[in-house]
């Protein structure tokens, strides 16, 4: 198969630092591509858009062209784009890890364990409603943001690799800081002595964690002081490296500061915020999924591609995403509608208690699996995961051209 | 060069730009100022509040206020939630009242806006009103705030405050409570009505020399002198009385231990990370005998410390050691959850803070556990020699690997 070097000659686009004039003398090894489509639509994809709506409704709200509340259009809205983005990108993760055996043989803990812990603690929850399943739902509603920094983190770190830029450990444990900085300024806002208790569907009156109420100056100005930090460390990497830091690395760093911070200037953006992470998280999910079906050991790849090879691979493309659009898009449905509707049915519990205890059930799964199914060890996912569109659908060579 | 400097300068704007953009939820300072008042007197059967509204500062909530009290809704709604050296907030009319209320009372609970305003403070006395997280959620429940809570300012909309009557709501406040913060003894709103100067003088109130309230604990002293739990050092007290420090002790022995078999057993003998385990268990097995209430929470917690802490040594020599750490990882988050719910009764301003930085702490330790499981190998045995502790997404050294493996090719 021709793909995987044919691509990486065809979409390079970072030319060699620092090679000296001895490469000159060698075959020049290719690079990777710095974006998996094009520094737009990454931009866009790993929260460019967030921010661009964010900016918008914000507008909105200061012109008056709306009161920035979680209207019942808004609400609608999210729940459709819940549908088609946010449910599958957990139907996304669980096929990742339950269709390969070799994730399965790797990661049998995750893989077997932990369901059967999180099923005995949402069945655990169902039976003590008031009790039990506002805490098990509390734990994921905490843990849920912290997922969201770590996946900002690993999508920055992935730009940093696809550029070539070499983070310094400095830097690197800014960037911790700052994006956890984040989180947790977020959590003591949230949980404050004094906030009220709120509902999770049909899960009533989540107990508040009582952070006191002075941390949450203390936590805000740290984050302050960490963004300077952070940006220090980057003026600093830069200079070590006689290179500028790749402008998309902080597009996702800032998309989480707008999720976990500038959220309370709009309201309705807060509907759409897991959507984002979703979109972010589907856009890598996608592109490593199908590299992965095409995935070729090394050494084992052909640099010629013919135009016919060209439209097999979008056919190929085509049909795979369809299936695999398909499946997820139907397997949330499973986790998060029909599998709840169906328990209730066959148990007589109310079914919206059930749908608040299901969703935290498979989000608590959700992020223990995404912590594992993405490690580099695997040269399936290292390969994938600096893949391309131009790796899935390659150019044709010159010499194919009918001209 | 000077593009160069110039670009990353940018950056650094951009960054400190954004640091620059968060300055603006810092949260504001202001004076408030009294408008002219009418008069809620709120007789509760702890005794009685007297507070001045503000149709000024906030005419729609004051007029809602003003419509439910005549109407006698608030007549029989608990307290239902009280906070010490924060605040006591009167409950729902919808949900709260000690009989179901009316339907034209109902009818007077509607949305309010958010009557928010730049002078805004929230000192002790203020009546602040309750809302959910949408800011137009606001229709009866309100709080008398006990300390001063410049956090509520720009956030909550305050209405009125405490003329007269301080004491009762301070003792409201420091009502034994349970772990949702409702009072253990039943206090509620006798009657609330707004009237003006001249029917102000005409009542006969008790503002203050607080009732003790039936259900409410009563301290005994060294001394045998007996008082109700009414003020705040008489509350912690109260509250104080529940803590087993030997209990504690146990259980923080049980999670340390059980954190050190988990974070240690990827570089000691599994058999080593096993016997780490079974101390963990032992102490947290001492926990279980050492708590006496019948705390089926606290109890599940214990037992699960020791069951998971046992089932990590037994296995420890038998399976893979990443089963072994991730068991002694569950006994450590059930400890830690026990040793939460030991507190939860006494809980002091740190109790939250402690949970939320132990729940962190378990997170980030999770993310070891990933490393673990990822490779059964550990450490340096493959190209990836710096293995991130948390991104979901986990890219380390990205170029060089790049480059080796397109060089292969």
């Amino acid at each position: 198969m021709p793909i995987l070097s044919a691509a990486m000659t065809a979409v390079s686009e970072r030319p060699a630092a620092s090679d000296g004039g001895e490469q000159a003398a060698k075959p020049v090894a290719p690079k990777q591509a710095a974006y998996y489509v094009s520094p737009v639509v990454d931009a866009v994809a790993v929260g460019g858009l967030s921010i661009l709506v964010w900016f918008v409704l914000y507008l909105g709200f200061q012109m008056g062209w709306h009161d920035g509340l979680r209207s019942a259009g808004v609400i609608s809205l999210g729940a459709t784009m819940v549908w088609i983005i946010n449910w599958p990108h957990f139907a996304a993760t669980a096929t990742r890890l339950y269709t390969s055996a070799e994730n399965r043989r790797q990661f049998p803990v995750t893989t077997y364990v932990v369901p059967i812990i999180l099923l005995a603690g949402a069945i655990i929850a169902l039976q003590n409603p008031t009790s039990v399943a506002p805490w098990f739902v509390k734990i994921f509603l905490i843990w849920s943001p912290y997922h969201f920094s770590g996946q900002t983190i690993g999508v920055a770190m992935l730009y940093a690799g696809r550029h070539g830029f070499k983070v310094s450990p400095e830097m690197r444990r800014a960037l911790n800081w700052f994006v956890y900085a984040t989180y947790i300024n977020l959590q003591a806002k949230t949980e404050q002595v004094g906030s009220l208790p709120s509902d999770f569907w049909g899960v009533r009156e989540m107990p508040i964690i009582g952070i006191p109420q002075w941390v949450v100056p203390i936590s805000f100005w740290a984050m302050v002081g960490l963004a300077i930090v952070l940006a220090l460390t980057v003026v600093d990497a830069s200079n070590k490296g006689n290179r500028n830091m790749p402008w998309i690395m902080a597009v996702p760093v800032l998309a989480q500061v707008v999720w976990f911070h500038m959220v309370t200037d709009v309201r309705s953006f807060a509907e759409f915020v897991p959507m984002f992470h979703s979109l972010q998280y589907l856009f890598l999910a996608w592109f490593i999924q199908m590299s992965e079906w095409d995935y070729q050991p090394e050494g084992e790849v052909d640099p010629a591609v013919s135009r016919a090879a060209q439209r097999e691979a979008v056919r190929r493309l085509i049909t795979r995403t369809a299936m695999w659009g398909a499946w997820i898009f139907v397997l949330g449905g499973i986790l998060f509608r029909w599998g709840p509707r169906a328990v209730s049915s066959m148990s007589g519990l109310e079914y919206l208690l059930v749908v608040g205890v299901f969703t935290a059930t498979v989000q608590i799964h959700h992020f223990f699996v995404d912590g594992v199914i993405w490690k580099l060890r695997n040269p399936r996912v290292r390969a994938a995961l600096y893949t391309s569109i131009g790796q899935l659908v390659p150019s044709p060579s010159a010499s194919d051209d009918p001209a | 060069m000077t593009l160069v400097v110039g670009r990353r300068t940018s950056i650094a704007l951009v960054i400190g730009a954004l640091a620059a953009s968060m300055l603006t939820f810092a949260p504001p300072a202001a004076a408030q100022t009294n408008g002219d008042a009418t008069i809620l007197v709120l007789r509760t059967n702890a005794g009685d509040i007297v507070a001045d509204l503000w149709p000024d500062t906030a005419p729609e909530t004051v007029a809602q206020i003003t419509a439910l009290a005549q109407a006698g809704a608030y007549d029989g709604v608990r307290w239902f939630r009280v906070i010490p050296d924060f605040i006591a907030q009167v409950g729902l009319v919808e949900t709260e009242r000690r009989t179901p209320a009316t339907a034209e009372q109902l009818a007077l609970a509607r949305n309010l806006p958010l009557e928010l305003n730049d002078n805004d403070s929230h000192d002790r006395g203020v009546l602040s009103m309750a809302r959910l997280d949408d800011p137009l959620s606001g229709t009866s429940s309100f709080s008398v705030v006990v300390a001063d809570s410049p956090h509520l300012d720009g956030v909550y909309a305050p209405f009125g405050k405490v003329r007269d009557g301080m004491e009762i709501a301070d003792a409201i406040s420091v009502l034994q409570r349970d772990g949702n913060d409702r009072p253990i003894a039943d206090a509620f709103v006798v009657s609330a009505r707004v009237v003006d100067e001249a029917g102000l003088a005409a009542m006969n109130l008790n503002t203050d020399s607080p009732v003790v309230l039936p259900g409410q604990v009563v301290v005994t002293d060294a001394a045998g002198n007996t008082a109700a739990g009414n003020t705040v050092e008489q509350s912690r007290s109260v509250r104080s009385q529940g803590r087993d420090n030997n209990l504690v002790i146990s259980l923080l022995a049980s999670l340390l231990l059980a954190i050190a078999a988990f974070v240690t057993s990827s570089r000691v003998p599994a058999r080593t990370t096993g016997a780490i385990a079974l101390f963990s268990a032992l102490a947290a097995a001492a926990g279980l005998m050492l708590q006496t209430d019948a705390d089926a929470a606290l109890l599940g917690a214990l037992a699960a410390g020791v069951l998971f802490g046992v089932a990590a040594f037994v296995t420890s020599g038998m399976i893979d050691h990443r089963f072994s750490s991730a068991l002694a990882l569950l006994g450590a988050f059930g400890i830690g959850f026990g040793l939460y719910l030991e507190m939860v009764p006494t809980s002091s301003e740190y109790t939250g803070l402690i949970f939320f930085a132990g729940f962190f702490i378990f997170l980030r330790l999770l993310s070891r556990f990933e490393a673990v499981t990822a490779s059964p190998t550990p450490a340096k045995a493959t190209t990836t020699t710096d293995a991130p502790a948390d991104p979901a997404v986990d890219v380390t050294a990205p170029s060089a690997r790049a480059q080796a493996t397109i060089s292969a090719n």
